[in-house]
């Protein structure tokens, strides 16, 4: 029968002597450790068939060392002993520790007794705890004790509810302690954190800067904190943590004492906002320039029907083919203006969707055959679901896809390929895996994809501006107008676009549109569908414009030319239980009451009402002042759809 | 046969006379809607062509007008847009009664093609 090995752990250099010398006796082979950590590293040595371990020492105690052998697989059936000092005082003791016998410390000759039993019973195999602490005749509770133990546990159970991650080093730079939240960090079960190298366990540079840190400690000069701080943190896994490293001296030696925080939700807020205002900041410029499209749009349509209509009757009447051959330039040059033009109209405010249902496949499908027919670039279309219909404007989206493909192939210059992809996913997950900030809900998915030469990180922030191009520019080239249309078409259908490089090359945009399920209720954006709304103004144009601004949105509405009429409509709609949900009222109208007597009236009618003033002039005293004049809120003509979406969400 | 060209801009209504004439029709011009219903009823036409945004008497008003006076006038309206955007007013002169619906800029062609189907020419 070969020697048992035993390890006898305790930082009682006595008790070492005492349990060994009765160990050697019965034949046993003995190794001795001070403390915990000593402890694992014998094990590490050479497994010990039985450890015999105190529980109140220094780094890792007793229990700890229980908890990592019953924790570890090749160390899970060793003979496990506790001698406890504080066996009286320690009451859960026996529940806590999985040991195999427990024994009380008291006068050597019993401890003596208690060993020898242990040591047979390891020898017969009686495993499992009775449950039973030998040793406690003629040993009486200390009440000191009983209290240092309790505000122990207490300081114990304040370190693990910490959301702070706490560790301790000892002067090697071994984690000898590690509350819960730390543990949770590295990823890892304790049994396997305890008694490790701290460097190791953090990815480089953190791991060298700890190294580096650690060799010079013994430095008195380089006796210093070591900070990852918050604009430099550590990468744990996918988290972001900030840790302070601060060395205590204690005795002749020194331990270590390491605050870890997991900032990574802080920072993903941070790159949101950050996110959010990019998209805002594109979002003014875009504004920006609707306003100058809409203001020359309509006078640059004027222009181009006469230039075009002078062309087109100039090549009728001449029979010379050399000017033809030059009209003929003359008119390539004209429709791609109107094209310029058309696509300025996309991002005027005023731009009424034309929604219907739309079946994505087919006419991506269309739209790629067209584009590419000419081209050397093949294209393949992956879809979930071939059916998948989506309710948007469908002249609007194809003009995305147009101007995706057009940007790919001339990217790819000629030859390459374009790869599309459809599915359904769930905007809530998106955004969680991507870190973007794509809307809520069920979504439709497209992932547009070519094999083209990508676009360089430091310009992709940039790609949806209004005019940025990296193409040779000109009005045969494109002015540099693709990528912001599509981002105005895809943001005005309440969705969202991004262009990436990935790491394999080409160029990958993908883009999210709500997903509509087809049912009929689901219809334009009825958003105040069956409100009643009454409109006065003595301009007929504008009385036409606002009732089709509002039934957009599902309202009925009601038409009057003069404030007498508005007043006695109301009145009428009031008695019938009609009741309007708002009103709009003309300031100034040529003939009859106006919008301000009119209010007068209405409010007298009918103190509830809700009233918006409008008005061509917004800085008079009356739009400025309109709350004293009996009005929700005042719109200042022309208004755009923009304005009446707002007054829709504000008022119904 | 008869068309009146409704328009305040001089090259627009002079383009589309020109269109009109070369394609056989004869034309009566007016610079705004209060003088080409003034035309229409002292001499009735066919075909009305009118744009949707002027001064004086609102192209939409005018449509309304010459629908309620002549039921079976052939109406087109043409609008350039502007900072209400064309589509609104183009469907509500759809409504109002215009036959056909042009946005600016449109193909003359296009219009002349128009104008022969809406009075019944090959």
């Amino acid at each position: 029968m070969s020697e048992t090995q035993v390890l006898v752990v305790d930082n009682s250099p006595v008790m070492r002597r005492i349990l060994s010398y009765v160990l050697e006796a019965e034949g046993c082979r003995v190794h001795m450790a001070a403390d915990g950590l000593e402890a694992l590293d014998c094990i590490a040595r050479s497994r010990p068939d039985i450890v015999f371990t105190d529980l109140i020492m220094p780094k890792i105690d007793g229990e700890k060392l229980s908890y990592i052998i019953r924790n570890t697989p090749e160390l899970m059936d060793v003979f496990l002993v506790v001698l406890s000092g504080v066996a009286l005082e320690d009451n859960d003791v026996t529940q806590r520790i999985g040991a195999d016998v427990f024994i009380a410390k008291g006068p050597v000759a019993a401890m003596k007794t208690h060993i020898q039993a242990a040591l047979e019973r390891f020898r017969t195999n009686q495993r499992g705890g009775s449950g039973i602490i030998q040793g406690l005749e003629g040993l009486y509770p200390r009440e000191v004790t009983s209290e240092l133990l309790v505000s122990k546990r207490h300081s114990e159970v304040i370190l693990e509810r910490m959301t702070e991650g706490v560790i301790e080093l000892n002067d090697e730079g071994r984690i000898v302690m590690a509350n819960d939240a730390a543990i949770a960090l590295f990823a890892q079960p304790e049994e396997r954190v305890l008694g490790r190298y701290l460097a190791p366990l953090l990815p480089p540079p953190a791991s060298g800067q700890i190294e580096a840190w650690l060799g010079q400690l013994g430095d008195p000069a380089c006796f210093v904190p070591l900070v990852f701080s918050y604009d430099e943190p550590i990468v744990v896994g996918a988290r972001q943590v900030t840790f302070n490293l601060v060395p205590v001296a204690e005795d002749e030696t020194f331990f270590i004492i390491g605050i870890l925080r997991d900032v990574s939700q802080r920072k993903s807020l941070e790159q949101r906002q950050r996110q959010l205002e990019k998209e805002l900041q594109h979002i003014r410029k875009l504004e920006a320039m609707s306003l100058v499209a809409s203001g020359i749009s309509h006078d640059f349509n004027n222009l181009l029907t006469v230039v075009s209509g002078n062309i087109e009757m100039a090549r009728y009447v001449n029979h010379d083919e050399r000017v033809n051959r030059m009209l003929d330039e003359a008119v390539k040059a004209l429709n791609l203006t109107v094209q310029l033009i058309r696509q300025f109209t996309t991002f005027a405010d005023t731009y009424l969707p034309q929604k219907s249902q739309v079946l994505l496949h087919a006419l991506i499908e269309d739209v790629l055959s067209q584009a590419l027919s000419l081209s050397g670039i093949s294209y393949h279309l992956a879809c979930s679901d071939e059916d998948l219909a989506i309710t948007v404007d469908p002249n609007l989206v194809r003009q995305v896809f147009a101007n995706l493909a057009r940007n790919a192939a001339d990217a790819m210059g000629g030859a390459g390929r374009i790869e599309v992809s459809v599915d359904r996913v769930d905007g809530g997950e998106e955004t969680a895996r991507t870190g973007q900030s794509v809307p809520d809900g069920e979504l439709v998915r497209i992932i547009f994809s070519d094999t083209g030469p990508g676009i360089a990180p430091d310009i992709l922030d940039r790609v949806f501006d209004p005019y940025f191009s990296t193409k040779e520019k000109g009005a045969q080239k494109g002015m540099g107008l693709g990528l912001t249309i599509v981002h105005s078409i895809v943001k005005k259908h309440g969705g969202t676009v991004w262009i990436e490089t990935p790491p394999a090359g080409g160029c990958t945009v993908t883009l999210y549109f709500p997903l509509h399920e087809a049912t009929a209720a689901d219809s334009l954006a009825p958003k105040g569908l069956g409100r009643r709304i009454l409109v006065m103004d003595d301009e007929e144009m504008m009385r036409f414009v606002n009732k089709k601004m509002f039934e957009y949105f599902g309202c009925t509405v009601t038409l009057a030319t003069t404030g007498e009429e508005a007043v006695d409509l109301y009145r009428r709609h009031l008695a019938a239980g009609t009741r309007f949900d708002l009103t709009l009222l003309d300031l100034w109208v040529i003939r009859g009451m106006g919008g301000l007597a009119a209010a007068r009236a209405i409010t007298d009618l009918d103190p509830e009402a809700v009233l918006v003033a409008i008005s061509g002039d917004g800085g008079s005293e009356a739009m400025q002042n309109f709350d004293d004049h009996h009005f929700a809120a005042a719109l200042t003509k022309p208004f755009s759809v923009a304005a009446v979406e707002e007054i829709i969400d504000r008022f119904l | 046969m008869r068309i009146l060209v409704i328009d305040d801009d001089d090259q627009m209504r002079t383009l589309l006379r020109q269109v009109m004439e070369w394609t056989g029709y004869e034309v009566v011009e007016a610079g705004d809607g209060r003088e080409g219903m003034h035309k229409h009823r002292k001499q009735p036409v066919d075909l009305v062509i009118t744009d949707l945004i002027m001064p004086e008497q609102e192209g939409l008003e005018t449509i309304s007008a010459l629908r309620k006076d002549s039921p079976g006038i052939k109406i087109i309206a043409i609008s350039g847009g502007g900072r209400i955007g064309p589509e609104a007013y183009l469907l509500t002169a759809q409504e109002l009664g215009a036959d056909r619906v042009f946005s600016k800029p449109f193909d003359v062609r296009e219009l002349a093609e128009t104008v022969k189907e809406l009075l019944g020419h090959e």
